[in-house]
């Protein structure tokens, strides 16, 4: 069962794979709470990843227990809009196919292309538009759901840093609006700390450490609270790699 | 001229519909209709007898009609039976290893060498035009199942993880995701069901060769007989002008359908 202040728990959570055999994600407890923004970031192939699609319900656990809302909105690093739809058609086919009514599915889809700003864009097939835009329509698709949490795995490793940075304030100001709780994958340091209330540090399917994030919002990546953050992030998931055996 | 908006789907933008669309779309209609009902005439009441030392350009045009309604049927058949048994072979790691090698063996033995057994069986049963139909169908079978298969791997793993996410399970998986995105590969296989089809049905319709003992009168009108028993005759003409009929048929079908398809087919790629 979810409560509302914690919308999201994992318990003694391990997910191995028969092929190749692997263990993924090693007694992973955690519990994120309501309204946060929470970053799980890690180097590849840690098992950031298999994380947020046992939070999202596409992976089941091979052992341990998940608290999760029964809908999810989310958000996939390679978009994964559907290509024969327009960006209206496939913001409303979130919504539809949670079962709402046509004149909510209308609504839900304008709201939610507004918030994104492409209502100008409605019309348009998801190849007519560039890397950002498309991450824009995944985030409006997965805002259609309506659902207090908003997953991202990776949303803008795929982006220039310039549209980076413009996704980075678009989500702050979902965020503000909406008060969605947001998990978020990312493998950068600086994202991390830029965007989130608090971030899971994941080494080879471990939970090393939580991180709690106190600068005031906005944050600014040239100030010194800022920089230092980062740093002492940086030297969180350095220092893990310090402690494998060193070769001679 | 404008009508009025029409929702096309619920959750797919309003587009106008003129005058014009609804005429030739009422046109269409009636001409697929026509099509379909002639189609089903012929085969409850085939008529096949033909001589072939007196053809005349209404022989040729009937048999031009006879060879597009088998291609057609068969077509269907292929289309109706690939697409499933394709489904089936891709649905798990496991079947795959299991039917895609038995799929291989099947789509690489000829078609003809079926063609006696086949031709025996339905003439048993005085269903000559079944026989044909039924060779056609095999040989296109093949050529949409596997592009099909090669079409369900190219689905990204973000949209099947999309998918259950935005909680798009079973029929509505397929409606909505799978068939769109198999569509261009159902195209250029049903491409190369016709071009295999045209290649057969110039056998399939000269059944005689297949029947101990059979003579011309066994074979089915159409353009493949036409072509085959007017170059045994030596009836240049005759054989000229099927010829010029299958041409212009396939090239007819190719700028008609075909192409508009294959055009259109382009939008459901992932890119």
């Amino acid at each position: 069962m979810t409560s509302a202040a914690t919308p999201i728990i994992l318990r003694h959570v391990n997910k191995s794979y028969v092929k190749p055999p692997k263990l993924v994600v090693k007694n992973l407890s955690l519990s994120i709470r309501q309204g946060e923004i929470f970053c799980i970031i890690g180097p590849s192939g840690c098992g950031k990843s298999t994380v947020i699609k046992l939070i999202a319900g596409i992976e089941a656990p091979t052992s341990g227990e998940i608290v999760r809302p029964d809908h999810v909105g989310m958000v996939f690093q390679s978009y994964a809009l559907l290509p024969w739809l327009t960006v209206e058609a496939n913001v409303a086919f979130a919504a539809r196919m949670q079962g709402f009514d046509p004149k909510k599915v209308k609504d839900v889809t304008q709201q939610n292309l507004r918030l994104v700003h492409l209502e100008a864009f409605a019309k348009r097939y998801p190849r007519e538009l560039s890397g950002g835009q498309r991450q824009r329509v995944g985030i409006a698709r997965a805002l259609a759901v309506e659902s207090d949490v908003l997953l991202m795995d990776e949303p803008f490793s795929a982006l220039d840093p310039v549209m980076t940075d413009e996704l980075h304030n678009d989500v702050l100001r979902i965020w503000e609006q909406t008060r969605k709780t947001i998990v978020l994958v990312s493998h950068n340091f600086e994202e991390a700390i830029y965007l989130a209330d608090r971030i899971g540090v994941i080494k080879n399917g471990r939970l090393e450490e939580i991180v709690q994030v106190n600068l005031p919002r906005p944050r600014h990546d040239e100030d010194e609270a800022f920089t230092a953050e980062v740093r002492k992030l940086r030297g969180l998931l350095e220092g893990a790699h310090a402690t494998s055996p060193k070769a001679p | 001229m404008k009508i009025r908006r029409y929702p096309h789907y619920r959750h797919k933008p309003l587009y106008e519909v003129t005058l014009s669309h609804h005429l030739v779309s009422i046109v269409v209609a009636i001409g697929i209709a026509i099509s379909l009902t002639a189609m089903v005439i012929h085969f409850v009441h085939p008529h096949n007898a033909f001589d072939i030392s007196q053809v005349s350009f209404a022989v040729i045009a009937r048999g031009t009609l006879d060879t597009l309604y088998r291609m057609t049927l068969a077509f269907i058949l292929a289309l109706v039976a690939a697409v499933p048994l394709a489904l089936l072979i891709a649905s798990t790691p496991r079947l795959q290893s299991i039917l895609l090698p038995i799929a291989d063996i099947l789509q690489s033995v000829p078609v003809l060498a079926f063609f006696p057994v086949v031709v025996a069986f339905f003439v048993a049963r005085n269903a000559f035009e079944l026989a044909a139909v039924f060779v056609i169908f095999l040989s296109m079978l093949w050529n949409i199942v596997f592009p099909v298969i090669g079409g369900l791997q190219t689905i990204p793993d973000d949209i099947k993880s999309a998918a259950i996410v935005f909680n798009v399970r079973g029929w509505r998986k397929f409606w909505y995701i799978t068939l769109p995105a198999i569509l261009p590969f159902i195209v250029t296989g049903s491409l190369l069901a016709w071009a295999q089809g045209w290649t057969i049905v110039i056998v399939a319709e000269v059944l005689h060769t297949y029947i101990p003992h059979g003579t011309a009168s066994q074979d089915l009108l159409g353009l493949g007989s036409l072509l085959v028993d007017s170059n045994a005759q030596a009836k240049n003409g005759v054989f000229l002008a099927a010829l010029t009929a299958m041409i212009l048929l396939v090239t007819l079908l190719n700028l008609a359908v075909w192409q508009p398809l294959l055009h259109l087919s382009q939008r459901f790629r992932f890119d």
